[in-house]
């Protein structure tokens, strides 16, 4: 079920939070949220259901050995016993991940890494390579004949929808209770809440174990006025970003990448992709936060202005911040972070980066665009641009020249990630945009196309940007600046949204793009 | 919460005001304009072929044919009306095909409409073995039924009911579509959005004259890329067609999607003629299934003829790519499909 869909926006969320309200004990209202959370999930799909029911048991069966064994390890008084136990407890941390991962790699890893290593290395002339539909079929055909279908290898399963976002959030549930940083819960239903609590399941944030269990566990859910007018504005701001700026900015940047031969027009590609990805992805954590408020639980930021940021660090602090946060602590940290000398650092930085990279899917551009923010990271470390700039301009001018230096790498990313897995796209869109530099000396070879487009995506991003510069300078998150606007402000405000989503906003939205994740 | 009541408040009063003013019919009516079907804006994937799918049905609405063709672009740029009527006394032939885009419900739904609006005796049914009929661009069928659809006021989606929508398309005209509209009405845009590149060269008309020229030859246009290459390599060989005869979960499409054409065509009890696109590749027994498939939809509906082969090859040089034939083997092709409906009706036979 999607957020922008009619059933959930009319029926789902109504019924449900109504019905949850109603139940007396926290232990129906647990189940109540199970329930509606599979019903959610599967919907459309039941099977799926199973997959996510699989890796919550196994994950939760590991946690409980792993507090016994950190139990254990409290009590064990010879170097023998503590080896013994660490052993164990390693075996168990080990098995979690090689499920876990085992499960992503299987799902969205495994048919890419045969086309990779079998189709596009092999000898054979392979037949139906690039055909979406009959993918199962990849007949190797040498002097007129077919030796072998090498689809076998392959399982062309559509990748279940949020399963990159809860095997990382089940993932550091037990390695949390690896390090002994969060003791576990005892009850398998509190655990199966945590895990497919509905609305950030399917892309997020992915929540850590102690900031979501012991919101489920307690029996503090209740609704003030001020939590359903901010849950409300959540929903209604999510579904303006979504169906009114995301969804009409991916069809501009398509049609930009449809008038690619013309100068300039790379730029806005990229720039118009920079805020749908954005629009679309922070539209789905607001409305995940929203509804979540609705249930009494609180669900963390995902985004801070991330086209405010002034350095790369900076931007990974408020671009998709879960993500960001899951890497240092569960990989860049466990590598060894900046502890073991400025070669290890780099290497550290660039695997984590690229795994941060290849955690968006399985195309050669992800791992780039990851491994590009890696470059940058390091770049920025070794010689802080943003520092020199205020050195040099001032701190309001240099300030400005930084966020404007961070965006525009930043956009040369999102070259790298829009493109995917085709090399000939990507230079197309790198050589349009940087023929802008061609444009500023000599507009009169400006296509009218260039204008027609670039109107476009400024009557799109403007009210994002705007919103944004306001959060950024009050350094308070919009739905909270509402709040402090007038009531006579605030209803123009929610007529604007709803009428925008009316006559603007495209019929037969778009799925959101993390989905795919 | 205030704020929440006086706009929901606000919302109600502006919507009752205008439920008032505008009945259901004013809005089945002005479907297509808060449906944006032709509008670019947020449409823009397929708005071109929309718009030539408009473009062309509005051109011959409300007139009498013998033979009615719809399909895919391969029929749209394969098949030469006025070719085939020499064949034929006194029958007319009209080429209503154009894109793949439209999907098997798509054209059904089309042609659904268009048997309304034009009295015919036989449709022609059109498509390339090469691609199959697909639905590649999701929404767009149902953007089509939206359109050309039949609908009650009760079939429409519950954020239709509202009545602000009839302005929507005046709303986004007056902020946007001014400024980013494809402009159907730019010949050489129009012309080279369909690949036809040479229609001065090839016609002998002025491009402004388009239109005048589409409704003359009966909505055939000739098809050819400036440089030939640009339509890629062309496939030879044994055809591997299976890409889009299978959905996603591997069920077979021909059949069931055939079935859709062919109750359109018993419903408004007109007799339907199958044509497929010749193609550069030669039978395979890669598509076996294909032709089992095909034969499962003969078994069931003996009064729709088929009067070719699946595969019909042609040289590659005919081809401008895989699935459109150039104006000179267009011509040849016009002139198998005009003696064979002759032989054919003029025998009553059919040669299946």
């Amino acid at each position: 079920m999607y957020f922008n869909s009619y059933l959930y926006i009319i029926f789902f969320l109504p019924i449900t939070i109504f019905l949850f309200h109603l139940l007396p004990k926290n232990n129906y209202k647990t189940f109540f949220i199970i329930i509606a959370s599979y019903v959610f999930y599967g919907w459309g799909n039941i099977y799926i259901c199973s997959l996510l029911f699989l890796s919550s048991f196994w994950d939760f069966c590991i946690g409980k050995k792993l507090n016994d064994l950190n139990k254990y390890l409290e009590n064990s008084k010879t170097p023998n016993q503590i080896r013994i136990i660490k052993n164990k407890k390693f075996f168990f941390l080990i098995l979690s991940v090689f499920l876990n991962i085992g499960l992503l790699v299987i799902f969205k890893y495994w048919d890419w890494l045969v086309d990779w290593a079998i189709l596009k290395n092999s000898s054979c002339n392979f037949m139906n390579i690039s055909i979406p539909i009959a993918r199962s079929y990849y007949p190797c055909v040498v002097n007129s004949e077919i030796i072998y279908d090498f689809g076998v290898f392959k399982h062309s399963l559509d990748l279940p929808p949020g399963i990159s976002f809860y095997t990382f959030q089940t993932l550091s549930y037990t390695i949390d209770i690896y390090r002994n940083n969060f003791k576990p819960t005892g009850k398998f239903s509190h655990y199966l809440a945590y895990v497919a609590f509905f609305p950030q399941l399917i892309a997020g944030p992915i929540e850590r174990a102690k900031n979501l269990l012991p919101q489920i566990v307690s029996n503090k859910k209740y609704l003030s006025k001020r939590i359903i007018q901010k849950s409300f504005f959540l929903i209604f701001f999510g579904l303006f970003k979504k169906i009114v700026i995301a969804d009409n900015l991916g069809h501009i940047v398509d049609e930009c990448y449809e008038n690619i031969q013309y100068s300039g027009i790379g730029f806005l590609l990229a720039f118009g992709f920079a805020f749908q990805i954005y629009c679309d992805f922070s539209a789905y954590t607001d409305i995940a936060r929203g509804t979540g408020r609705l249930f009494g639980i609180k669900i963390r930021r995902n985004f801070l202005t991330p086209y405010f940021s002034q350095n790369p660090s900076e931007f990974w602090r408020r671009w998709h911040i879960s993500l960001s946060q899951w890497i240092r602590d569960y990989v860049y940290i466990s590598l060894g972070g900046n502890k073991k000398g400025n070669v290890r650092t780099i290497l550290n930085l660039l695997i984590t980066m690229f795994l941060a990279g290849l955690w968006h899917g399985a195309g050669m551009f992800f791992i780039i665009w990851g491994i590009y923010h890696g470059f940058l990271l390091l770049i920025y470390k070794i010689f802080p641009i943003d520092k020199f700039f205020i050195n040099i301009f001032g701190s309001i001018f240099g300030k400005i020249y930084s966020i404007l230096l961070m965006f525009i790498l930043t956009l040369y990313g999102w070259v790298f990630f829009w493109s995917q897995d085709s090399i000939s796209t990507c230079l197309s869109i790198l050589k349009s945009f940087n023929e802008l530099i061609f444009l500023l000396y000599k507009p009169d070879i400006i296509s009218e196309k260039f204008y027609e487009l670039l109107f476009g995506i400024l009557v799109f991003t403007t009210p994002i940007i705007l919103a944004d510069y306001i959060s950024y300078k009050s350094k308070k998150e919009f739905s909270d600046i509402q709040t402090l606007l007038s009531t006579t402000t605030k209803t123009m405000l929610y007529l604007i949204m709803f009428y925008c989503i009316l006559f603007f906003g495209y019929r037969g939205s778009l799925q959101f793009i993390y989905f795919q994740f | 919460m205030k704020s929440i009541f006086i706009a929901a408040l606000i919302i109600v009063l502006i919507e009752l005001f205008l439920f008032f003013r505008i009945d259901n019919e004013t809005i089945l009516n002005n479907l297509h304009n808060h449906t944006l079907f032709t509008n670019n804006f947020g449409t823009n994937e397929s708005a071109p072929v929309k718009q030539v799918i408009k473009l062309k049905a509005d051109l011959f609405l409300d007139t009498k044919t013998d033979f009615l063709q719809i399909g895919d672009s391969s029929g749209f740029f394969g098949v030469q009306p006025k070719i085939i009527e020499t064949y034929f006394d006194d029958k007319e032939y009209i080429n209503l095909s154009c894109c793949a885009d439209a999907g098997w419900s798509g054209y059904a739904l089309y042609l659904n409409y268009l048997l309304k609006k034009i009295k015919t005796e036989y449709v022609i049914f059109y498509f390339t073995p090469y691609s199959l009929p697909n639905q590649y661009k999701e929404g767009f069928s149902s953007n089509i039924k939206n359109y050309y659809g039949e609908h009650k006021i009760s079939d429409l989606n519950i954020i239709n009911h509202l009545r602000s929508l009839y302005y929507r398309n005046d709303i986004l005209d007056f902020v946007y579509k001014k400024n980013t509209n494809n402009n159907i009405t730019d010949p050489d845009k129009f012309l080279n959005s369909l690949n036809v590149q040479n229609f001065e060269k090839d016609t002998k008309t002025s491009s402004d004259k388009y239109l005048d020229y589409l409704k003359d030859s009966k909505g055939w246009l000739p098809y050819r890329f400036n440089d030939r290459k640009k339509g890629g390599a062309i496939k030879v060989g044994e055809c591997d067609l299976l890409y889009h005869f299978y959905n996603k979960k591997r069920d077979p499409l021909l059949n069931k999607n055939l079935q859709k054409i062919a109750d359109v065509t018993n419903k408004f009890n007109k007799k339907l003629i199958v044509i497929f696109n010749p193609v550069a590749c030669s039978k395979s027994f890669d598509i076996n299934p294909i032709l089992s498939d095909l034969e499962k939809f003969k078994k069931n509906n003996l009064n729709v003829i088929i009067p070719f082969e699946f595969i019909t090859t042609y040289r590659a040089n005919d081809f401008e790519d895989n699935q459109h034939l150039n104006p000179e083997a267009s011509s040849r092709n016009s002139h198998r499909i005009g003696s064979t409906l002759s032989k054919i009706l003029n025998n009553k036979t059919n040669i299946n």
